[in-house]
């Protein structure tokens, strides 16, 4: 592949500013379609596996129905049922990924508390056996933002935190924060989960990049928050790749009075400190 | 000497091909890895594989996409080491029909089938048919 490519560094150029242009939306060009080829195989891939294990599933409980062996058929049902999730979860993911890649956004002021906790309600904290503690730190709660893409970009690391909980650790815990000054919006996820593979740092936005296997997803989480965040001008990156671990998402800010409806007042509300 | 290593990182797939195996009653140890690297780690000394006897599989089912160490990384792997390489027959088994993945599996002389998943019973007693003539 080429490197350029991979890293996504615009090569040498030379010639006038014209040609400059030209070159810059050819390699622009090269990169979508580089990823588009990419995404195609690994969707028809992801689309196709849970359904060729589900159809290999029933072949094997018809077999055995006619055979009178029944004491795998639950199992085998179970596993097939699991298929269809899978496939569900690629569906919805590749829906998402639509919306990231869509150019419209809105931005709103909004409260991240009840953002929050209605995250945390949409997902299990109780993984192992242990209840995973997340808690909101924010002097100033209040962002103006695309609120649906904020929602989605602490949607995706948050669940990204809980599936990589560290069975070892007594006190699992996800922390948000968030610190607002006249240079932009930091937010940030931080765990004490198993961490991220140092192996992986260079490809973890990309697409269909995968932790292990033992905790396999399609690998569209991060590139759907790194969609996100572009989108809205800005980015996120790994702070710290284990224990903690931490992502941190960099918004740019939004002053009152340039977005309509947005007054110092909604900005300047300094709500309490939240634990959900 | 009959048993079978299946290289895949999805835990349904590889319950499913154990199972299939198990129903062809033909062949014997069954193990597993989640990838390749995990993979050439039981190769690399054949006790991991069968702790009892100690010998090695005489099949390989072998997936593409895996994460850490995808099937071709595998395989480039297993090219460039002599050691690794015993009589063990390779069956490149994936979801994928992608011409791109049959292609790329020509590329590499270790291959010796190319199956589209599901594994079905008639498949097993095919490779059965193949790879363990003595009991047929």
């Amino acid at each position: 592949m080429n490197n350029n490519i991979a890293s996504g560094k615009i090569p040498a150029q030379v010639g006038s500013a014209n040609e400059r242009s030209v070159q810059d939306l050819e390699f622009q060009l090269k990169q979508a379609n580089e990823e588009l080829t990419q995404f195609n195989y690994h969707v028809s891939h992801d689309l196709v596996a849970p359904i060729s294990t589900a159809r290999g599933l029933l072949h094997l409980m018809e077999h055995d129905l006619t055979a009178g062996i029944t004491e795998e058929l639950p199992e085998l049902l179970s596993d097939a049922q699991d298929q269809l999730v899978r496939l569900d979860k690629l569906v919805s993911d590749l829906m998402l990924l639509a919306r990231a890649g869509a150019s419209d956004h809105h931005m709103e002021a909004f409260d991240l508390r009840p953002m929050l906790d209605d995250i945390v309600s949409t997902m299990a904290m109780h993984v192992l056996e242990l209840e995973i503690s997340v808690t909101l730190k924010a002097d100033q709660p209040v962002l103006t933002s695309d609120r649906v893409r904020v929602q989605q970009i602490l949607t995706n690391l948050i669940s990204n935190a809980r599936k990589f909980v560290d069975p070892e650790e007594l006190a699992p815990e996800i922390s948000v924060t968030c610190d607002q000054a006249s240079t932009g919006i930091c937010l940030r996820v931080m765990d004490n989960g198993i961490g991220i593979d140092k192996a992986i740092a260079e490809k973890l936005f990309g697409l269909f990049t995968r932790g292990t296997s033992q905790h396999a997803g399609h690998g569209l989480g991060l590139y759907i928050v790194a969609k996100h965040a572009a989108r809205i001008g800005g980015t996120v990156t790994v702070e710290s790749y284990s224990k903690p671990t931490m992502f941190e998402v960099l918004l740019p800010n939004v002053l009152p009075g340039s977005i309509p409806g947005v007054t110092s007042e909604v900005m300047n509300n300094n709500g309490k400190l939240h634990s959900v | 000497m009959n048993g079978v290593l299946i290289i895949d990182d999805n835990p349904v797939d590889v319950r499913l091909q154990a199972r299939v195996l198990k129903r062809c009653s033909r062949f014997g140890p069954i193990n597993s890895a989640s990838n390749g690297q995990e993979a050439l780690d039981i190769l690399s000394d054949p006790k991991k594989h069968n702790p009892s006897s100690g010998i090695p599989p005489i099949l390989v089912l072998l997936d593409v996409n895996m994460p850490v160490l995808d099937g071709f990384g595998f395989l480039s792997n297993l090219q460039e080491s002599n050691e690794l390489r015993t009589n063990y027959k390779i069956v490149m088994l994936t979801s994928s029909n992608a011409e791109i993945d049959r292609k790329r599996a020509e590329q590499f002389d270790l291959v010796d089938r190319f199956l589209v998943k599901p594994l079905t019973l008639e498949d097993a007693n095919a490779l059965a048919q193949q790879y363990l003539p003595e009991i047929f």
